[in-house]
């Protein structure tokens, strides 16, 4: 196998060196994620917040939107400081405030953002996850948001648990009946006037997740009229109780059927397969994505659904806290499905001491093999007990057919200033072919870091419109085979890493090739649409060929 | 009194520990203020294990207050009670009173190993080693925080010291990190002699047989994986981490059946820690 990556590593490979520089200052994107705390160590306080990239106005340039805290523990968030944030890019390398006018402030303590169409009007809209609040923004079209949260019955009060915790959500097609459902990932069940007590005599810190009970996860079936039925027990999702963190989809079966990932926090990880019929089990056990090789269950975080190894397998990555490692769960297909693969990834000596949140396997380099980007941080008090500080820097590991090396050191200075970091998305926000990514940090300024690798390959988008499918094409899956018939694989998500969202474009390296000789999509409504020799470096957009019925 | 106080030492000396804290029990009876009977007695206590020791540790500190020997003690006591914050509670103002305290600096160390705190530990552990005596455990704990913390040449090399050390048998610990070492390091060759050396030395040892059925696995040899595995398994009945790797190796024979109820097992298990769905 590895001989075969290597040939393959050879037609597509260049020798660029990975580099970030942060340019959010320079940017105007000026952001502070606020987490509210006093000193009470309220749990709530550690896992805020994430980020989305999200073309709200559809001008074609990727706008941020950022979630934000609020006072703790009395989730109020009514100083601007404690706002969720929209930024809007104006095409020519800065961004504006738009919070207020776009009325996206929002209430309450903030967790993740879920962006996607849900009403295939054409306009991407906003889910916000938080603490016993998640918001639905609708897109209106105009520059202007409407909450609709109530009216669309996603307030996510669950019949037995009552208000929930979610800190993540994503979009998918569940039943692939063209209209996106919404998964949400609650972490545990919190209570302010509860709080456990943990820390030594001398010096108090954040409890462990085992110190709270665990909770299920939700899923709202989408019923084309702008409102959601609650489907999370007949479905079978609220059957297993985790600690949910990110969330992300892919189909690992191959069976056409989105499938879903969570990771869980010092519980052992989901994997939802769909078994169709609006039915899921949960089978990451069988399917070997459940726990490391070690067979104990990781402080799971952040996580990644997607083919690294370009043989149409999605795989999962899974982001853990200092001594974890971040697991690499590689697909083999049927019927082995998942083998931990992170000792051979390169990942389990150079991760082992780094705590992971957001994260996300995209080709910074345009080689044609996805990388790794890691938002890292230990949790903050237990610098002591760590030996070393709490804030760490980013890390990006370069894909070397199948091997991942750690390229941190030489990525920038910018790239190395260490801070508390959480939520990450990622998109093309300066229009140059190259990935950049938006970092959240805890109590400091959010980082733009925009792709500076010089020599970088050619490369394709593609932003896919779907007719019979959900308009953003969430679930396709795109084939290309470049001239010298490589193939390359990736699919349309928005869900990545943790608490986040990024740009629901598909996104290929490719190498020194100029030419794609064929692209293939096979969209979630079922059918396979095929393009023929397609020019490199440009967002190609591929609207849904109409299925002629018998 | 001074004859039973003698009688414990000397039975305390002797090795003959629960004598010694009869008599020293004896002692604190007859002498409830002396904080040398509560101390031998907790001594003794500890040296068989008993958990009892640590009220009668804390009742001779609250009779003699600031004696580091004595809060060392309690200390060891904690850890083997592994009540690891009561045990950094108690070290920490220690060290940082006398930051050459080796023996101190080397519980902490101790301490924040057992919690996973490898850096610290390192720097702790470090600390004493330089400072002396050489406490056997230190160096165990050296090497294996090394590996954790990514230092993976330092850590080989610590671990090539220790097993080329003549003794009665290898440190369980270090032999099997150093097993991980190579192991990732691309060397699962050499990975398998050392797991096999060590299964000579521990046939029983279900760690031992989880590793040799974690590098048979990775070489391909499915059935021979499956049958390290299986050993661990019967070993170490209500350990998961065989099971985890039986899932994978079912599976890959057409077990399927057997693989479910191995997943079955994990689940099960795990789900009891963490609570039940509806």
């Amino acid at each position: 196998m590895r001989v075969a990556f290597a040939l393959l590593l050879s037609s597509l490979v260049l020798p660029a060196q990975i580099r970030f520089e942060d340019v959010a200052e320079r940017a105007g994107l000026k952001f502070q994620l606020k987490n509210g705390a006093t000193g009470g160590f309220h749990q709530i306080e550690l896992m805020p917040g994430g980020v989305a990239a999200i073309d709200f106005n559809r001008d074609g340039c990727m706008d941020v939107f950022f979630t934000n805290g609020a006072a703790s523990p009395s989730l109020d968030k009514s100083r601007p400081e404690f706002h969720n944030r929209l930024f809007q890019n104006d095409c020519k390398g800065h961004f504006v405030d738009v919070t207020d006018r776009a009325g996206v402030a929002g209430s309450g303590y903030s967790m993740a953002v879920a962006v996607a169409d849900y009403d295939n009007d054409g306009f991407p809209d906003i889910f916000v996850a938080g603490v016993d609040r998640n918001i639905l923004y609708h897109n209106q079209g105009d520059g202007t948001f409407r909450d609709v949260t109530r009216e669309a019955g996603l307030e996510g009060i669950d019949p037995v648990y009552g208000k929930m915790w979610a800190v993540s959500a994503g979009w998918f097609d569940a039943d692939n009946d063209g209209w996106l459902d919404l998964f949400v990932s609650n972490y545990v069940g919190w209570d302010p006037k509860h709080e456990p007590v943990c820390g030594l005599t001398t010096s108090r810190f954040y409890c462990h997740p085992d110190a709270y009970p665990g909770r299920p996860n939700q899923l709202f079936r989408n019923n084309h009229n702008g409102t959601f039925t609650d489907i999370s027990a007949s479905s079978g999702i609220a059957r297993s109780i985790g600690k949910g963190m990110g969330v992300v989809f892919g189909d690992f079966n191959r069976d056409g059927r989105m499938d879903v990932f969570v990771a869980n926090d010092s519980v052992r990880n989901f994997l939802f397969e769909n078994e169709g019929n609006g039915k899921f089990r949960e089978v990451g056990l069988e399917a070997g994505a459940s726990l490391g090789e070690s067979g104990r269950p990781v402080a799971g975080m952040g996580a990644e659904f997607r083919d690294l190894y370009n043989n149409g397998l999605p795989d999962i990555v899974v982001t853990g806290m200092i001594n974890d490692s971040y697991l690499v769960f590689r697909n083999l297909g049927k019927p082995y499905f998942f083998e931990d693969y992170t000792l051979r990834s390169g990942l389990a000596a150079t991760t082992r001491q780094l705590t992971g949140w957001g994260m996300g396997a995209f080709d910074f380099d345009n080689d044609g093999w996805k990388d790794l980007f890691f938002a890292n941080s230990h949790f903050p008090y237990l610098d002591k007990l760590l030996g070393v500080p709490a804030p760490l820097p980013c890390s990006i590991f370069r894909n070397i057919g199948g091997r991942f090396q750690d390229v941190s050191a030489s990525a920038g200075d910018s790239f190395r200033r260490p801070a508390l970091y959480r939520g990450a998305a990622f998109a093309d926000f300066d229009g140059d072919g190259r990935v950049d990514v938006i970092v959240s940090a805890l109590n400091e300024p959010a980082r733009l870091y925009r792709n500076v690798t010089a020599q970088v390959g050619h490369w394709l988008a593609i932003r896919l419109v779907g007719t019979e499918s959900n308009r953003d094409g969430i679930g396709a899956e795109i084939r290309l085979t470049l001239a010298d018939n490589t193939i390359l694989h990736n699919h349309v998500t928005t869900s990545v890493g943790y608490a986040s969202s990024s740009e629901p474009l598909a996104r290929f390296g490719l190498g020194k090739q100029t030419r794609v000789k064929e692209l293939r999509v096979t969209w979630p409504a079922g059918h396979e649409q095929t393009i023929q020799n397609i020019a490199a470096n440009q967002i190609l957009e591929i609207r849904e060929a109409p299925v002629h019925k018998p | 009194m001074q004859a039973g106080n003698a009688d414990a030492v000397r039975l305390y000396r002797d090795g003959r520990y629960a004598e010694a804290a009869a008599a020293y029990r004896e002692l604190t009876r007859s002498q409830p203020t002396s904080a040398d009977a509560w101390a031998g007695l907790g001594k003794s206590l500890l040296q068989l294990h008993n958990p009892e020791a640590i009220p009668s540790l804390a009742r001779a500190i609250q009779l003699k207050p600031g004696d580091p020997e004595l809060e060392r003690t309690l200390a060891r006591s904690y850890l083997e009670a592994r009540d690891l914050g009561a045990a950094v509670a108690l070290l920490e103002p220690l060290t940082e009173r006398n930051p050459k305290d080796s023996e101190a600096l080397y519980l902490l160390g101790r301490a924040m190993y057992q919690q996973g705190f490898y850096q610290r530990a390192l720097q702790l552990i470090g600390q004493s080693m330089a400072l002396g005596p050489q406490i056997p455990d230190a160096e165990t704990m050296y090497a294996v925080s090394l590996a954790k913390v990514g230092r993976t040449a330092e850590a080989e090399a610590a671990c090539r010291r220790i097993l080329a050390k003549p003794s009665k048998g290898w440190d369980l610990d270090v032999a099997l990190t150093f097993v991980e070492i190579l192991d990732e390091t691309d060397r699962a060759g050499e990975a398998m002699l050392y797991v096999d050396k060590v299964l000579n030395e521990r046939p029983q040892d279900p760690i031992a047989h989880f590793w040799k059925a974690r590098l048979l696995l990775q070489s391909g040899r499915i059935d021979d994986a499956a049958k390290e595995a299986e050993q661990s398994v019967a070993v170490a009945p209500g350990l998961p981490l065989a099971r985890n790797l039986l899932v994978q190796i079912y599976r890959r024979q057409g077990r399927m059946r057997e693989a479910q109820r191995e997943a079955d097992w994990l689940r099960e298990y795990h789900d009891r820690l963490a609570g039940k769905g509806r």
